[in-house]
């Protein structure tokens, strides 16, 4: 996903490396998370800003092997950070299936790849050298809509089954026929007490004139607008242009009093690490990835919060959908993707996964306890995925949200 | 000396073509070629911005949009870029001056650690800015303790006491990123100069001022303005330094066509103001090259 997985700006900021006895301090959970969490900043950062993706995406003849197209450090690795080594999901799959995988980490960002590969390629009727690719939400929802995604066949996928209610009665695909969810988060607000000078429960405690020049907000339009809309009492799920431009008003506002500092990709972590940053818009599972010793909360405001999630689906015309079929059947059971979740630290949509990790003890069994990652009813009813914007207002709206992020 | 160099050329005018022509070909087929497809899509119009197809319609007003709706950033581009230019010629002159002159023995090792930083990444290094200069940092530890926040505010150094997400972290991270470029070029041309030139200066009773003045400064023009155009050619297309050291009123031209790119899915608006771009900077160039007076140049 965009957000925390891959800074679609220079996001490596967060990812200077930590003081190593602060990192052995931390946890075995914490530490690997920690280590996903530099590997994908440094990593990512790099992919996006010098866009290897581009040449990747556009000269690569199609490969004759099976491939993956995921956001950087977004699976399980061994300990060497490898992500096919022995133990892995990515290993087992291989040595179960027979299936030899290209597993690529050049989804960098939804729009970039959008407009360097799905658009220029799949809208000529070409195809792209990856046969499962994993855009967030709203732009599989575009991709399904463009026609330019194969529909799964169902029947390859028993393990559909365990994908969780909430996401097979979606307007943009009822029945989850065109996509699999790979992995989701929330969207919300971040924030170090000791400059905040108490709790923070809203979103309009952003708009604080107390915290003037100490706040930033995400880059990311649907995750920054949805929040503070929400503060406004409007329904980030209606995505209601007026309602849309009147969040835009108050951040427009505040970034001309100069309450807003930047707008940020992940690099916000540094920001809240070294206390130039009071409170952030800002993604729970990089907020989960921080030393709890920093003190660093984050909640889900009252008014509620985003909740996004990214999308496995098969690009019109790959060469290799069965196999992609077979993939998306085996990140579905629930042993597996247990172990992914316990790797990547993100909130799983497979059913079981919360039974598995409680069942395996110790550090994972305290994973199945954390409610970023298992969230719990009274706040998942304040969660909101943005809604759909007709192509117009999404090219007005992101063109007026550059204008003011600058 | 131009005209030496002319009267050798002249004599073999066709082997000049032959050896020129893997550059022009090289400059028509990864120049002129991509170009002329920029300059097409730039007057074109992207009836579905998601899908691929655009209509050629002389649509002039792509750069007259983009002038309007970028003109902060342009200027605020060629600004920063002009004063880290600057900065880098008075950090760079006299550190190439003594690399040149003073130096002696050091001169190699002094002239290799200039090329240190590029060992490591453009990236990483401006990164690593954030770490020095942000809240928690040496820069902002050292000026709260001797309490001279009030007076790097007045100097505009700091702006309420902060180093980073300024506008001078901005200029202060092309300056440190492109001086390299500045120093070498100046200590090539200082270098090259010969010393028995000075030598006679003195014996003719010259002050070392005007000696310094017309001789020594004349012949390293051309050093000044080569490293000129290596560092305000890429500071002013650069956008990395604004994002990871700026804040929400510094973002440069670089970023605004990225996100045209890829973020609008406007691709003739991004092309349009490339252009523009390019062609401020070419003007500025030939501009600057008449000023100094090309003679140098042929030196």
């Amino acid at each position: 996903m965009a957000r925390r997985t891959s800074p679609r700006r220079p996001a490596a900021a967060g990812a200077l490396p930590s003081d190593p006895e602060l990192a052995n301090a931390v946890s075995i959970t914490r530490e690997l998370t920690r280590r996903r969490f530099l590997a994908r900043s440094g990593m990512a950062a790099g992919a996006a800003l010098f866009a290897p993706s581009i040449l990747a995406a556009c000269t690569t003849p199609g490969s004759n092997r099976f491939t993956v197209s995921n956001w950087v450090s977004y699976i399980d690795e061994d300990d060497s950070g490898n992500p096919e080594g022995k133990g892995t999901t990515l290993y087992e799959f291989q040595k179960q299936t027979g299936i030899d995988v290209n597993y690529l980490t050049d989804f960098n960002d939804n729009d970039a790849y959008f407009n360097k590969s799905f658009s220029p390629l799949l809208g000529r009727g070409k195809t792209i050298n990856a046969d499962v690719v994993m855009p967030t939400n709203w732009m599989a929802a575009r991709l399904i809509d463009l026609g330019w995604v194969e529909e799964l066949d169902l029947g390859n996928i028993p393990n559909h089954a365990n994908l969780l209610d909430a996401y097979t009665n979606l307007d943009w695909d009822p029945g989850a026929k065109h996509f699999m969810p790979w992995q989701a988060g929330i969207g919300g607000i971040a924030y170090n007490p000791e400059l905040t000078g108490g709790e923070i429960t809203s979103a309009n405690d952003l708009f604080d004139k107390k915290l003037k020049g100490k706040v930033t907000m995400l880059t990311e339009m649907r995750d920054t607008v949805g929040v503070v809309m929400m503060g406004q009492g409007s329904d980030a799920a209606k995505a209601d242009p007026d309602d849309i431009n009147k969040a835009l008003d108050e951040i427009e506002k505040a970034v001309d009093d100069g309450q807003i500092l930047k707008f940020t990709g992940n690099e916000y972590l540094q920001g809240l690490e070294d206390g130039s940053i009071a409170a952030c818009v800002a993604w729970s599972g990089d907020i989960y990835s921080l030393d709890p010793e920093l003190g660093i909360e984050f909640v889900v405001p009252d008014e509620g919060g985003t909740q996004w999630f990214d999308t496995m689906v098969i690009p019109k015309g790959a060469t290799r959908k069965s196999q992609g079929e077979e993939w998306m059947n085996f990140v579905y059971d629930p042993e597996n993707a247990a172990r992914i979740t316990e790797w990547v630290g993100y909130i799983s949509p497979v059913k079981g996964v919360k039974e598995v990790l409680e069942a395996a003890g110790g550090d994972s069994a305290e994973l199945a306890e954390n409610p970023l990652v298992f969230v719990d009813d009274e706040t998942q009813k304040r969660l909101q995925v943005f809604g759909p914007l007709q192509q117009k207002d999404e090219i007005a709206i992101q063109t007026r949200f550059n204008g003011i992020t600058g | 000396m131009a005209g030496t160099a002319n009267t050798t050329l002249k004599k073999g005018k066709k082997g000049t073509y032959g050896l020129l022509s893997p550059g022009v070909l090289w400059l028509l087929l990864f120049f002129l070629v991509p170009m002329g497809s920029l300059l097409k899509i730039a007057l074109s119009e992207k009836p579905d911005p998601w899908l691929p197809e655009y209509d050629f319609t002389w649509h002039w007003a792509n750069f007259s949009d983009s002038v309007d709706r970028f003109g902060t950033e342009l200027i605020r581009s060629f600004t920063y870029a002009g004063i880290a230019t600057i900065l880098c010629i008075l950090i760079g002159y006299p550190l190439a001056y003594y690399l040149a002159f003073r130096a002696g023995k050091w001169r190699s090792i002094l002239l290799g650690l200039v090329m240190v930083p590029f060992f490591t990444s453009f990236l990483i290094r401006t990164i690593a800015w954030r770490t020095i200069l942000g809240g928690e940092g040496p820069a902002v530890w050292v000026v709260e303790t001797l309490h001279l926040t009030g007076i790097t505010d007045f100097l505009h150094i700091t702006s309420n006491g902060a180093f980073l997400n300024t506008p001078q972290a901005v200029i202060g991270g092309l300056t440190y990123n492109f001086v390299a470029f500045m120093i070498l070029p100046i200590y090539v041309s200082l270098e090259k100069i010969d010393i028995n030139l000075l030598d006679a200066a003195r014996d003719l009773y010259d002050v070392p001022a005007n000696a310094f003045r017309k001789i020594i400064l004349p012949l390293s023009l051309p050093g000044v303005f080569a490293g000129t155009l290596l560092t305000f050619i890429p500071a002013a297309g650069d956008y990395i330094n604004a994002t990871l050291l700026g804040n929400v009123r510094t973002s440069m031209i670089g970023s605004q066509i990225e996100k045209l790119f890829l973020s609008e899915s406007n691709y003739p608006a991004a092309a349009a103001l490339s252009f523009i771009f390019m062609a401020i900077i070419t003007a500025g160039v030939l501009l600057y090259a008449k000023v100094l007076g090309t003679e140098e140049l042929a030196a």
